[in-house]
Protein backbone atom coordinates (compact mmCIF):
# COMPACT_ATOMS: atom_id res chain seq x y z
CA UNK A 1 0.00 0.00 0.00
CA UNK A 2 2.39 2.41 0.93
CA UNK A 3 4.70 1.37 -2.07
CA UNK A 4 1.67 2.19 -4.27
CA UNK A 5 1.05 5.52 -2.54
CA UNK A 6 4.85 6.57 -3.20
CA UNK A 7 5.52 5.35 -6.94
CA UNK A 8 1.79 7.63 -7.39
CA UNK A 9 3.28 10.77 -5.65
CA UNK A 10 6.82 10.34 -7.54
CA UNK A 11 5.14 10.11 -10.47
CA UNK A 12 4.10 14.12 -10.16
CA UNK A 13 6.80 17.07 -11.00
CA UNK A 14 6.44 20.54 -10.44
CA UNK A 15 8.15 23.96 -11.81
CA UNK A 16 7.80 27.68 -11.66
CA UNK A 17 6.11 29.63 -14.34
CA UNK A 18 5.59 33.42 -15.20
CA UNK A 19 3.51 33.02 -18.19
CA UNK A 20 0.63 31.09 -17.11
CA UNK A 21 -2.21 33.14 -16.78
CA UNK A 22 -4.56 33.11 -20.08
CA UNK A 23 -5.80 36.76 -18.80
CA UNK A 24 -4.24 39.82 -19.77
CA UNK A 25 -1.79 41.83 -17.41
CA UNK A 26 0.84 40.92 -15.33
CA UNK A 27 2.48 37.62 -14.60
CA UNK A 28 3.32 36.43 -10.87
CA UNK A 29 4.94 33.51 -10.95
CA UNK A 30 2.57 30.24 -9.96
CA UNK A 31 3.94 26.80 -9.20
CA UNK A 32 2.10 24.34 -11.55
CA UNK A 33 2.09 20.60 -10.76
CA UNK A 34 1.34 17.95 -13.17
CA UNK A 35 1.38 14.11 -13.23
CA UNK A 36 4.19 12.56 -15.77
CA UNK A 37 3.66 9.66 -17.53
CA UNK A 38 6.73 8.48 -20.22
CA UNK A 39 6.49 5.40 -23.10
CA UNK A 40 9.14 5.43 -25.73
CA UNK A 41 9.75 8.94 -27.33
CA UNK A 42 6.64 10.10 -25.85
CA UNK A 43 6.22 12.38 -22.38
CA UNK A 44 2.80 13.27 -21.51
CA UNK A 45 1.79 15.81 -18.97
CA UNK A 46 -1.68 15.24 -17.11
CA UNK A 47 -3.57 16.75 -14.36
CA UNK A 48 -2.32 16.41 -10.89
CA UNK A 49 -4.22 13.88 -8.84
CA UNK A 50 -6.71 16.58 -6.94
CA UNK A 51 -7.80 16.61 -3.13
CA UNK A 52 -3.83 15.89 -2.29
CA UNK A 53 -2.04 17.99 0.19
CA UNK A 54 1.11 19.67 -1.49
CA UNK A 55 3.77 21.31 0.47
CA UNK A 56 5.88 24.20 -0.60
CA UNK A 57 9.10 24.83 1.21
CA UNK A 58 11.41 27.85 0.39
CA UNK A 59 12.78 31.19 1.05
CA UNK A 60 10.31 33.69 2.42
CA UNK A 61 9.77 37.47 3.00
CA UNK A 62 9.00 38.27 6.88
CA UNK A 63 5.42 39.78 7.54
CA UNK A 64 5.31 43.87 7.24
CA UNK A 65 5.34 46.31 10.03
CA UNK A 66 2.27 47.82 10.92
CA UNK A 67 0.40 50.50 13.15
CA UNK A 68 -2.10 47.93 13.93
CA UNK A 69 -3.45 45.02 12.23
CA UNK A 70 -1.85 41.80 10.74
CA UNK A 71 1.92 42.02 10.34
CA UNK A 72 4.57 43.10 13.28
CA UNK A 73 3.02 45.39 15.65
CA UNK A 74 4.32 48.06 17.57
CA UNK A 75 5.18 45.66 20.58
CA UNK A 76 6.65 42.89 18.17
CA UNK A 77 9.53 41.62 17.03
CA UNK A 78 10.57 40.54 13.57
CA UNK A 79 11.20 37.38 12.53
CA UNK A 80 14.46 37.56 11.14
CA UNK A 81 17.35 36.76 13.74
CA UNK A 82 17.90 39.57 16.57
CA UNK A 83 21.24 40.31 15.76
CA UNK A 84 20.36 41.78 12.52
CA UNK A 85 17.40 43.76 13.97
CA UNK A 86 19.71 46.65 14.84
CA UNK A 87 20.44 46.49 10.93
CA UNK A 88 17.03 47.79 9.53
CA UNK A 89 17.41 50.56 12.37
CA UNK A 90 20.71 51.79 10.72
CA UNK A 91 19.11 51.67 7.33
CA UNK A 92 16.33 53.78 7.69
CA UNK A 93 18.65 56.03 9.70
CA UNK A 94 20.96 56.06 6.29
CA UNK A 95 17.71 56.79 4.35
CA UNK A 96 16.73 59.53 6.64
CA UNK A 97 20.35 61.18 5.89
CA UNK A 98 20.37 60.47 2.03
CA UNK A 99 16.93 62.59 2.22
CA UNK A 100 18.72 65.47 4.08
CA UNK A 101 21.45 65.71 1.70
CA UNK A 102 20.52 69.06 -0.17
CA UNK A 103 19.97 71.09 3.09
CA UNK A 104 22.89 69.66 4.60
CA UNK A 105 26.00 68.93 3.13
CA UNK A 106 27.51 66.49 6.03
CA UNK A 107 24.36 64.56 5.69
CA UNK A 108 25.91 62.49 2.89
CA UNK A 109 29.34 61.28 5.03
CA UNK A 110 26.73 60.17 7.97
CA UNK A 111 24.50 58.86 5.04
CA UNK A 112 27.62 56.51 3.97
CA UNK A 113 28.56 55.41 7.57
CA UNK A 114 25.13 53.83 8.24
CA UNK A 115 25.17 52.30 4.83
CA UNK A 116 28.43 50.90 5.77
CA UNK A 117 26.98 49.38 8.84
CA UNK A 118 23.86 48.04 6.57
CA UNK A 119 26.02 46.37 4.04
CA UNK A 120 27.99 44.29 7.18
CA UNK A 121 24.33 43.76 8.41
CA UNK A 122 24.15 42.31 4.66
CA UNK A 123 27.27 40.74 4.31
CA UNK A 124 26.36 38.94 7.99
CA UNK A 125 23.16 38.43 6.98
CA UNK A 126 23.81 36.13 3.59
CA UNK A 127 26.65 34.14 5.56
CA UNK A 128 24.10 33.24 8.09
CA UNK A 129 21.37 32.12 5.37
CA UNK A 130 23.99 30.18 3.79
CA UNK A 131 24.75 28.39 7.22
CA UNK A 132 23.65 24.38 7.23
CA UNK A 133 23.66 24.22 11.12
CA UNK A 134 25.37 20.93 9.94
CA UNK A 135 28.81 20.94 12.34
CA UNK A 136 30.19 17.63 11.26
CA UNK A 137 33.25 17.20 9.35
CA UNK A 138 33.93 15.20 6.30
CA UNK A 139 37.12 13.30 5.64
CA UNK A 140 38.72 12.43 1.82
CA UNK A 141 40.35 8.25 2.33
CA UNK A 142 44.06 8.84 0.74
CA UNK A 143 44.19 6.80 -2.97
CA UNK A 144 47.74 6.77 -4.40
CA UNK A 145 47.55 6.01 -8.03
CA UNK A 146 44.27 5.43 -8.53
CA UNK A 147 43.51 8.99 -10.12
CA UNK A 148 45.55 8.74 -13.39
CA UNK B 1 14.02 44.29 19.31
CA UNK B 2 10.38 45.82 19.19
CA UNK B 3 8.97 48.19 16.23
CA UNK B 4 8.38 50.64 18.97
CA UNK B 5 11.92 50.70 19.91
CA UNK B 6 13.34 50.95 16.26
CA UNK B 7 11.38 54.02 15.78
CA UNK B 8 12.54 55.55 19.05
CA UNK B 9 16.15 54.91 17.64
CA UNK B 10 15.60 56.05 14.10
CA UNK B 11 13.97 58.92 15.83
CA UNK B 12 17.02 60.12 18.35
CA UNK B 13 18.48 60.76 14.57
CA UNK B 14 15.64 62.10 12.80
CA UNK B 15 13.25 63.30 14.79
CA UNK B 16 11.31 65.00 11.90
CA UNK B 17 10.05 61.45 10.19
CA UNK B 18 7.07 60.54 11.02
CA UNK B 19 6.21 56.48 12.13
CA UNK B 20 4.71 56.01 9.19
CA UNK B 21 7.70 57.29 7.26
CA UNK B 22 9.66 55.05 8.99
CA UNK B 23 7.75 52.14 9.06
CA UNK B 24 7.67 52.17 4.63
CA UNK B 25 11.81 52.16 4.74
CA UNK B 26 11.64 49.64 7.94
CA UNK B 27 9.35 47.19 5.21
CA UNK B 28 11.64 48.29 2.39
CA UNK B 29 14.81 47.49 4.74
CA UNK B 30 13.72 44.12 6.19
CA UNK B 31 11.89 43.00 2.13
CA UNK B 32 15.54 43.94 0.84
CA UNK B 33 17.23 41.98 3.66
CA UNK B 34 15.20 38.89 3.19
CA UNK B 35 15.66 39.22 -0.24
CA UNK B 36 19.56 39.06 -0.15
CA UNK B 37 20.08 37.06 2.91
CA UNK B 38 17.27 34.50 2.69
CA UNK B 39 17.52 34.02 5.85
CA UNK B 40 13.96 32.85 6.49
CA UNK B 41 12.40 29.98 5.70
CA UNK B 42 8.83 28.81 5.34
CA UNK B 43 6.37 26.27 4.54
CA UNK B 44 3.19 26.54 3.33
CA UNK B 45 0.72 23.47 2.54
CA UNK B 46 -2.49 23.63 0.06
CA UNK B 47 -4.75 21.06 -1.37
CA UNK B 48 -4.87 20.22 -5.54
CA UNK B 49 -8.08 21.38 -7.23
CA UNK B 50 -9.50 19.32 -9.66
CA UNK B 51 -8.16 20.34 -13.48
CA UNK B 52 -5.81 23.33 -11.95
CA UNK B 53 -2.14 22.82 -13.00
CA UNK B 54 -1.00 26.54 -11.82
CA UNK B 55 -1.21 27.67 -8.24
CA UNK B 56 -0.04 31.30 -7.81
CA UNK B 57 2.70 31.27 -5.72
CA UNK B 58 1.91 33.62 -3.64
CA UNK B 59 -1.88 32.82 -3.69
CA UNK B 60 -1.75 29.25 -3.19
CA UNK B 61 -5.27 28.42 -1.50
CA UNK B 62 -6.76 30.71 -4.83
CA UNK B 63 -9.29 32.96 -2.15
CA UNK B 64 -7.86 36.06 -3.45
CA UNK B 65 -5.35 37.34 -0.55
CA UNK B 66 -1.85 36.43 -0.02
CA UNK B 67 -2.23 38.08 3.68
CA UNK B 68 -2.67 34.31 5.02
CA UNK B 69 0.33 32.76 3.88
CA UNK B 70 4.27 33.22 3.44
CA UNK B 71 4.99 35.67 0.38
CA UNK B 72 7.85 33.32 -1.61
CA UNK B 73 11.26 34.68 -2.71
CA UNK B 74 12.12 30.75 -3.90
CA UNK B 75 11.16 27.11 -3.83
CA UNK B 76 13.36 24.88 -2.70
CA UNK B 77 11.45 21.50 -2.14
CA UNK B 78 7.64 20.75 -3.12
CA UNK B 79 6.08 17.74 -1.54
CA UNK B 80 3.11 15.71 -3.05
CA UNK B 81 1.52 13.85 -0.39
CA UNK B 82 3.92 13.78 1.59
CA UNK B 83 6.61 12.50 -0.93
CA UNK B 84 9.46 14.57 -1.90
CA UNK B 85 9.11 15.32 -6.15
CA UNK B 86 11.15 16.30 -8.29
CA UNK B 87 11.38 19.82 -10.68
CA UNK B 88 10.60 19.85 -13.98
CA UNK B 89 13.91 21.17 -15.49
CA UNK B 90 11.38 22.78 -18.66
CA UNK B 91 7.77 23.15 -18.79
CA UNK B 92 6.21 21.13 -21.15
CA UNK B 93 6.22 22.82 -24.77
CA UNK B 94 2.58 22.34 -25.39
CA UNK B 95 0.67 24.94 -23.11
CA UNK B 96 -2.45 23.42 -20.71
CA UNK B 97 -4.36 24.86 -17.90
CA UNK B 98 -5.12 21.78 -16.31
Amino acid sequence: MATTERTKALEHVWWIEYSSETSAGYHQPSIALAKVTSADSTTSFTTATASKSVRIYGSVYDEDFVESGTGIALTEEPNIPSQFHEGLVHYVIMKGYEDKMSQDPNSMQKAGYFRNYWNICIKMGTEYGNRNFDNTGFSIKPADGFLM
Amino acid sequence: MKQQQMIEMIQKHHPEMTATEIRIYLNKALDEFCEQTKVLKGQQTFTTGSSQRYYRLNDLDGDGSGADQHKFIDVDRVDYDNYQISRLQDPPEKYSST
